[in-house]
């Protein structure tokens, strides 16, 4: 009788389900005629198994610090992506002291903000801080006030921590919003007199102390703030033209 | 709207990880080329397709990126902490006879060669296809089966030896 011989190839795609339906019908004759046919495919089977078992039953868990800077990257691209291209408004954009969208966009700028609070903070509450920036008297402030200055709200503690162009032209503030609960960072971006836009917000254990956008605190804003490519802060004059020309 | 992989990304967390210590064996090492290999994902989320497998995307970039580090570990001559790794490695030359227990297989699949052990775990460990494998090594698909056939057999032998 003629002895076909099979490659260790040819028996372990057997083994493992990956083999011609044709080829395989002629693995399973050799195996009932020849013993060590089947010892053989028998092996790779069990060879299988120790992998599996031996590096596979017990995937280690996931470091926790790794774990939280993937996460913090997700939430930086992923949210960032909204406004890396601001002319395309992939999602409707939270509208402060505008007339229209003021309830779409406090669950815009939500979603991600729930998330985020959710994921770090557990029982913090991130929607009223959201809603709180939504206040129309804020966006008066956005429109007025110089960087460096605080002003009372409803809220909170309203900071202007910088005004900034980025690189697609857009003019953009920094603003921290300061609240028993928290203190939440955000940016808001448009035209001021007209309407401004959130287009990042976070809540942040404050750093204090660096009011440049690209402060050593909040690598989430920081990352954000890249994206964005936002320039050197405008300060005095530069800032006030920057502000008066939307007029 | 662009491709959001998160959520996928946070799932396939453990399997790289495991898929990156059988890489390079060193923890720390791991978890950086984890991360590099996450961020890589996300600036670029279009270059995986919907409906086809993402860990197995997410394997060919993070194994992209090691070779990528190798390289450079070339130049620089960083060291493998090895030692931290005694859970996998195991304590060596221990002349037991007798059960085969986990140690003695994780310590065979160590002394593979580093181009079969990789296919290993992808085939075995992760369950891919060999075409899938094949994608994330880059070679021809003979190429994932004779290394995969060698190292079964190697690590039978090995274990047999136990």
């Amino acid at each position: 009788m003629a002895q076909v011989h099979f490659s260790d190839e040819t028996l372990m795609a057997y083994a493992d389900g990956e083999i011609e339906e044709s080829v395989g019908r002629s693995v399973e004759e050799a195996m009932e005629r020849d013993p060590a046919v089947a010892r053989r495919v028998a092996a790779f089977q069990r060879s299988r198994r120790l992998a599996k078992t031996a590096l596979g039953s017990h995937a280690e868990p996931v470091p926790a610090a790794l774990k939280a800077a993937v996460e913090a990257e997700i939430r930086a691209r992923e949210s960032g992506s909204v406004v890396a291209f601001p002319t395309l408004r992939r999602r409707l954009p939270a509208v402060i002291g505008g007339l229209a969208a003021l309830a779409a966009s406090v669950v815009v700028v939500s979603v991600f903000f729930d998330d985020y609070v959710a994921r770090e903070n557990g029982a913090v509450a991130g929607g009223p801080m959201v809603a709180a920036l939504a206040d129309p008297a804020v966006g008066d402030i956005l429109d007025r006030a110089a960087s460096g200055t605080t002003a009372k709200t409803r809220s909170g503690d309203l900071r202007l921590v910088s005004t900034f162009m980025t690189g697609a032209g857009s003019l953009c503030r920094e603003l921290t919003l300061t609240q028993p609960a928290g203190e939440t960072q955000a940016i808001a971006c448009g035209t001021p007199g007209t309407e401004w836009t959130i287009t990042f917000a976070t809540l942040e254990t404050s750093g204090g102390g660096d009011y440049e956008p690209a402060g050593a605190d909040g690598s989430l804003l920081d990352a954000y703030l890249a994206e964005l490519g936002a320039e050197a802060p405008l300060t005095g004059e530069a800032e006030a033209k920057a502000l008066a020309g939307g007029k | 709207m662009a491709t959001t992989i998160g959520p996928e990304l946070v799932a396939v967390l453990p399997r790289l990880r495991r898929y990156a210590l059988a890489l390079c064996r060193s923890p720390v090492q791991a978890d950086d080329l984890v991360q590099s290999a996450c961020v890589r994902a996300l600036t670029n989320p279009d270059g995986w397709t919907p409906g086809t497998r993402f860990d197995a995307w997410m394997f060919r970039i993070l194994r992209n990126h090691w070779i990528d580090g190798l390289r450079k570990a070339r130049v620089e001559g960083i060291s493998e902490d090895l030692d931290a790794r005694d859970d996998l490695v195991g304590d060596s030359g221990d002349a037991a006879m007798g059960k085969l227990d986990l140690e003695d297989v994780k310590r065979a699949i160590d002394q593979l060669p580093a181009d079969q052990r990789d296919v290993l775990v992808l085939v075995c460990v992760e369950d891919l296809a060999y075409r899938e494998a094949a994608e994330v090594l880059g070679v021809p698909i003979g190429t994932v089966m004779s290394r995969l056939a060698r190292a079964r057999k190697r690590l039978i032998e090995l274990t047999n030896a136990a």
